[in-house]
């Protein structure tokens, strides 16, 4: 199962909580860390595999403070090829999705992206 | 990326490895030693004689002793140990990386920046992730070595 790039998870925690870049730098200051809303914005330009920078270790446990998340949920990137075995359960559960129709199809998606949206909007919540 | 595994593991293992990350970063771990470097800190164990944690200091040093400093500032030894393991090459170009390092007992390693975090895989996991860091040329061992964590060892 692929994992949510750094870049995408910060930029999806940020859009979710409504924060435009310098908001989120004035959140930040909060929790002891000053960064630049520039520097927010390259933390969020899609990098070339391999190629990511991760914020500091203080920056990523202030990211962690500010959007109540664990730190493993935003560098979940670093765990791109470890699959659970749940996780190759679930899989092993999709792989008869060729059956159904297109239009079945993209109801069960449908679903799926209203949990994730759901997910998200109590994110944002927080 | 700096990836630890390309292997399907367990659910428990997995969790074994991102408690271990999130305990980095919100710091429940320590410093152990500086060398020229790099950072060495740790995650519920210690190695003894740089470490002034009471586990350690309860210890005494003896005989040919490596500790975790000892290790990390002979560069030499470092490259010898790592030269099948793409752990330093990964952390200095990416900035971070992880990886599985057998110095008598198995350790994960986990390096961002300047700073490496250690702790012991615990026995019912090491099989699995061993396997799986060999795969991604993210692992190592010595038969010579020994990190002196929390008990006496002799190199």
């Amino acid at each position: 199962m692929s994992r949510v790039p750094f870049h995408q998870r910060i930029q999806e925690l940020r859009q979710a909580r409504g924060l435009s870049l310098r908001q989120m730098a004035e959140e930040l200051e909060q929790y002891g860390v000053k960064v630049s809303h520039n520097a927010i914005a390259k933390w969020e330009q899609p990098k070339m595999v391999g190629a990511t920078r991760l914020p500091s270790q203080e920056i990523i446990a202030a990211l962690c403070k500010l959007f109540n998340v664990k730190p493993s949920f935003l560098v979940e990137e670093m765990f791109s090829n470890v699959r659970s075995k749940s996780d190759s359960e679930r899989i092993a559960k999709l792989l008869d999705v060729e059956l159904l129709t297109e239009e079945e199809f993209a109801a069960l998606l449908n679903v799926k992206d209203l949990f994730i949206k759901s997910r998200k909007q109590k994110a944002g919540e927080k | 990326m700096n990836k630890i595994v390309n292997h399907t593991i367990s659910k428990q293992a997995s969790k074994f490895v991102r408690d271990m990350v999130d305990k980095i970063y919100l710091h429940e771990n320590y410093h152990c030693c500086t060398t020229a470097e790099w950072e060495v800190w740790h995650l519920s164990s210690c190695c003894v004689g740089r470490c002034d944690k009471h586990c350690c200091a309860s210890n005494e040093r003896q005989g040919q002793i490596m500790t975790c400093h000892e290790f990390w500032s002979r560069k030499p030894l470092v490259a010898q140990h790592t030269k099948n393991n793409d752990f330093l090459k990964n952390l200095r170009r990416t900035g971070t990386a992880s990886c599985v390092m057998q110095i008598r007992n198995t350790h994960i390693l986990w390096g961002h920046g300047n700073r490496i975090y250690n702790k012991q895989i615990p026995d019912h996991f090491v099989d699995e992730l061993v396997l799986a860091a060999k795969d991604q040329n993210l692992f190592s061992k010595s038969p010579v070595l020994g990190l002196y964590i929390n008990e006496k060892m002799l190199a």
